[in-house]
């Protein structure tokens, strides 16, 4: 009897995962996965091919304010054209929002890529016009409590080595530096306009979900 | 309360039944539009890549609802499911209007919830019809950490023509997110389906390691769809696994040379692909 009574219940527990697994599989048809081209974005855009060579150990701080409610995450992309890149370069990421950290990532550069960038024209003051190839560097953090419209969400870049970031010469807002920082550590708190304001201001795009 | 398994039968059957009748339809012979053959990798790979080569134009009469199409790079449903972190769905995509205008998109969904995780998009750096002409190139590849960690690393966009190109390198952060067996998938965007009209390539699955075909899924994971139509794999097991999508463009009036520029060394059908970097022969009558 307590055999007959084992059995039952493990052929019921299988009979039960069935149904869970094929109701699952079920619903998953009706809310499948796909690829949509409407997405929450602000800051810059990400298009154009002027880079400005950022100066070793140099902090550079780049703010945006969200024109929507920021749900579910936050992204920023840095783009960094490959070009002379040297063995050995750090780049890290800091995201604050409303000046408080939300994430920070760390990126060892190579030294070659597969598609370096070129430069078209000549280099005028630190600035210079690129071909067709660059890298986004990102840093995020999911999941996120919402944060309102009007949040002022800043990125903190630094680099040991000097790097071609993508400027923004549209924007409206500054970028700011602080020269000399030989090391680097996410603050869990900053202000966003410390430094001097930046000869250009770094193409910064920040993404969240589109509600 | 006695139980006894003569008593429980007809509820366990009834369960069973129900269970089947519930499943989600198989889609095991149809390699058209979102029901395209899976690609494997033996091993640990440090990429796996996807690369289209077209062999003539690519038309559309519709594709609801903003008229855009996509190559999306789709990962096995059930595997994220099941594997991925979280349970996860990390999708790559490069997608275009009729005027060669678009972008590359990484796009990460809960499997359980159907929500939006992440993402991170691009524009294309130019616009360009050559885009969606003969000899145009769509290329995603997925390179992991390490030889012994399959969490993606970058994700390496490139979409071109002759001299017109545009390439972009992606990095995610945090980089959680594993390789899994995934399909190829010529679709519309935003949950609609595309009506081709013209379209001829070949698509080339690489990888460092060995990769292997697997016949279209149970499960189609993406809501997008269209009417693209795909050859069985060939090469399989080998790292440069290829098929044909679209349709075998007319034959050339005579004296005319065919849809792509013929050369003394191009042979009737003959597709070479060796490595990502390597020039992908044209597809000539």
């Amino acid at each position: 009897m307590q055999r007959q009574r084992l059995v039952s219940l493990v052929l019921l527990v299988v009979a039960a995962s069935l149904l869970v697994f094929a109701i699952s599989g079920a619903a998953s048809v009706n809310r499948r996965l796909g690829a949509t081209t409407n997405y929450d974005r602000f800051g810059s855009n990400g298009i154009g091919s002027i880079g400005w060579q950022v100066p070793p150990n140099t902090v550079v701080s780049t703010s945006h304010i969200s024109n929507k409610s920021i749900v579910g995450f936050i992204e920023a992309t840095l783009n960094v054209f490959p070009y002379q890149v040297q063995g050995g370069t750090v780049l890290y990421l800091s995201l604050y929002l409303d000046g408080q950290l939300a994430a920070a990532t760390k990126y060892d550069l190579s030294s070659s890529y597969e598609t370096p960038a070129s430069v078209i024209g000549t280099v005028e003051k630190g600035v210079a016009k690129f071909s067709n190839s660059m890298l986004g560097f990102t840093v995020s953090q999911f999941p996120l409590k919402s944060f309102p419209a009007g949040t002022k969400v800043t990125l903190l870049s630094w680099v040991n080595n000097p790097i071609w970031v993508q400027i923004d010469s549209n924007s409206q807002t500054h970028s700011y530096e602080t020269l000399g920082v030989a090391s680097y550590s996410s603050l869990s708190s900053v202000k966003p306009e410390a430094g001097i304001i930046a000869p250009c201001v770094l193409s910064v795009g920040f993404e969240s979900n589109a509600v | 309360m006695r139980y006894n398994i003569r008593q429980f039968t007809p509820s366990l059957l009834t369960i069973v039944a129900l269970s089947l009748l519930l499943m989600p339809p198989a889609h095991a012979t149809n390699w058209v539009g979102n029901d395209d053959g899976e690609f494997d990798v033996s091993g640990n790979p440090t990429y796996v890549g996807l690369l289209e080569s077209f062999g003539g134009n690519m038309q559309w009469s519709s594709s609801p609802p903003n008229n855009i199409v996509s190559m999306q790079y789709n990962p096995d449903y059930w595997t994220s499911f099941w594997f991925q972190y979280f349970a996860h769905w990390f999708q790559t995509v490069i997608w275009s209007d009729q005027n060669g205008c678009g972008g590359f998109s990484i796009q990460v969904y809960s499997t359980s919830s159907g929500s939006l995780i992440w993402r991170a998009d691009q524009g294309f750096s130019t616009c360009s019809t050559a885009f969606l002409a003969n000899g145009a190139t769509w290329f995603i590849r997925e390179d992991m950490v390490s030889s012994t960690d399959r969490r993606i690393n970058d994700v390496f966009f490139s979409i071109g023509s002759g001299s017109t190109t545009s390439s972009f390198t992606l990095y995610p952060s945090p980089n959680h997110w594993v390789w899994e067996r995934s399909n190829l998938c010529w679709c519309g965007t935003d949950r609609g389906s595309t009506s081709f009209t013209t379209a001829w390539g070949t698509s080339n699955a690489y990888s460092n390691v060995n990769v292997n075909a697997i016949s279209p899924p149970v499960t189609v994971s993406t809501a997008e769809d269209s009417n693209m139509p795909y050859d069985g794999f060939q090469g399989s097991g080998t790292t440069t696994m290829w098929q044909h999508f679209g349709w075998v463009p007319p034959p050339p009036p005579p004296g005319h040379c065919g849809f792509c520029p013929c050369t003394p060394s191009s042979t009737a059908g003959a597709v070479s692909v060796n490595s990502p970097t390597k020039t992908v022969e044209p597809y000539c009558n």
